[in-house]
């Protein structure tokens, strides 16, 4: 009975123990911290943040001095990626000028339909210092005839006068030996366009036996005039840079900045006119 | 071999001359290498090989300059000539008198070369010829014999 009544005392206890253990656990689940850990937490953690500071700052010291080689390192590796991104960007930069120079061929071509084209690059220059004169890698193979008309994107480079198998000689049409039929297109008005010594240097021609009641006036584009035979009509020259009267007055002539930048100029269309 | 490293050096400077001299322009004026050459290697060899190698340039000028045949050959003919008939017989060579020579004789090629294409057919503009054009390319012919001279003395050797 004793016995009995010693174990039911322990089941009790036990019973209570149980609950007053479940009772804590559910009052913890209901609330974020117990008070406690609240307690504990509250107490440690200015010691806890300062050794965090300071260990980290060790930590930040060492591992500086540690990642310093590793940073030189990734310095000399970044150089070197932004050489290499600056040589791309800069051959990109090259790959879009001879894009747009190509198109602007491509145009050209277009608007000459009747005509063949070929394409060519300028190989040599004139080796004196007298004559605007350039070979081109286009001959007699490719369909190339002397007097051909010789374009570039943007306008009018000259005519072939001398030709070869797989080159030909072009005389750009600011040489002194050049002359050009021309028209002011705004006007309609008929004129030589006439290579000049004195003005050749700067890219320039002449714009020879303009009449002096023609209404020119500066900026005025002018184009091939298609008489004469060699050149095609409508091919731009260049416009008016400059308007001058002759000595005698009786006609007045202009200054024509040309459309084709000689010193520059590199693929070149050759229209063939097949005489 | 010393001849073959001759015709090899002409064709070089025929090749700088026609493609990348542009680019050193100066007052838009570029110098002529193989008349430098003529006139070095004539003074430097004295002997009548140096006639042959001016009209071998003389030709090659007026091949790529693409005007009348015989202008330029003619002319760095004479210019050979010339120092052939002066030099040795007058100062040792060096590369001063070649400088000189370089110079003087650039001002009656240039001369000559725009009497006969421009002056006879009419088209004038002396003065511009004159002073931007004859003047300064002799200028710069006899500045650029101060590179081509040692050059031209390795490869062609020394007087004969």
């Amino acid at each position: 009975m004793n016995r009995n009544k010693r174990l039911g005392t322990v089941v009790l206890i036990a019973v209570i123990v149980i609950f007053v253990i479940m009772g804590i656990s559910f009052a913890t689940l209901s609330s974020n911290t117990s008070p406690g850990s609240s307690l504990f937490g509250s107490v440690l953690r200015p010691v806890q943040s300062a050794f965090s500071y300071i260990g980290n700052s060790i930590g930040g010291f060492f591992g500086f001095v540690g990642d310093m080689r590793n940073m030189q390192e990734e310095n000399v590796e970044l150089r070197e990626e932004i050489d290499r991104l600056s040589a791309k960007v800069r051959d990109m930069e090259s790959h879009s000028q001879e894009n747009e120079r190509l198109r602007q061929l491509l145009e050209l071509k277009s608007n000459q339909a009747e005509h063949t084209m070929v394409a060519g690059e300028v190989i040599a220059k004139d080796p004196g210092n007298w004559f605007y004169s350039f070979t081109i890698d286009v001959g007699t193979s490719s369909g190339v005839q002397k007097n051909d008309p010789v374009i570039s994107g943007t306008g009018l480079v000259g005519h072939v006068i001398e030709v070869g198998s797989n080159w030909a000689r072009v005389q750009a049409i600011i040489d002194s030996e050049s002359s050009v039929g021309a028209m002011i297109s705004r006007t309609q008005d008929f004129a030589i366009a006439d290579g000049d010594m004195t003005l050749a240097n700067s890219g320039k021609c002449k714009l020879s036996y303009v009449t002096q009641n023609s209404s020119l006036v500066l900026g005025d584009a002018v184009v091939t005039s298609g008489l004469g035979g060699v050149y095609p009509a409508g091919l731009l020259i260049g416009t008016v840079a400059e308007i001058k009267s002759d000595s005698l007055g009786y006609s007045q002539y202009a200054v024509i900045d040309t459309a084709v930048d000689f010193e520059r100029v590199r693929e070149v269309l050759v229209i063939c006119m097949g005489r | 071999m010393r001849h073959v490293l001759t015709v090899i050096l002409i064709c070089l400077l025929a090749s700088v001359q026609t493609t990348v001299l542009r680019g050193i322009e100066l007052f838009h004026v570029i110098p002529n290498l193989l008349f430098i050459f003529v006139v070095c290697y004539s003074l430097l060899k004295e002997d009548y090989s140096a006639l042959i190698y001016a009209v071998l340039c003389g030709v090659i000028l007026d091949l790529t300059g693409g005007r009348s045949i015989g202008i330029n050959a003619l002319l760095c003919t004479l210019a050979a000539y010339l120092c052939l008939s002066v030099s040795g017989n007058l100062f040792n060579n060096n590369l001063f008198v070649s400088m000189v020579f370089v110079f003087v004789l650039s001002l009656p090629y240039e001369l000559l070369t725009y009497l006969f294409y421009f002056v006879i057919w009419g088209r004038g503009a002396f003065l511009y010829a004159i002073f931007l054009k004859i003047i300064p390319i002799a200028a710069y012919n006899f500045v650029c014999t101060m590179a081509l001279y040692p050059l031209i003395k390795k490869i062609g050797g020394e007087p004969t």
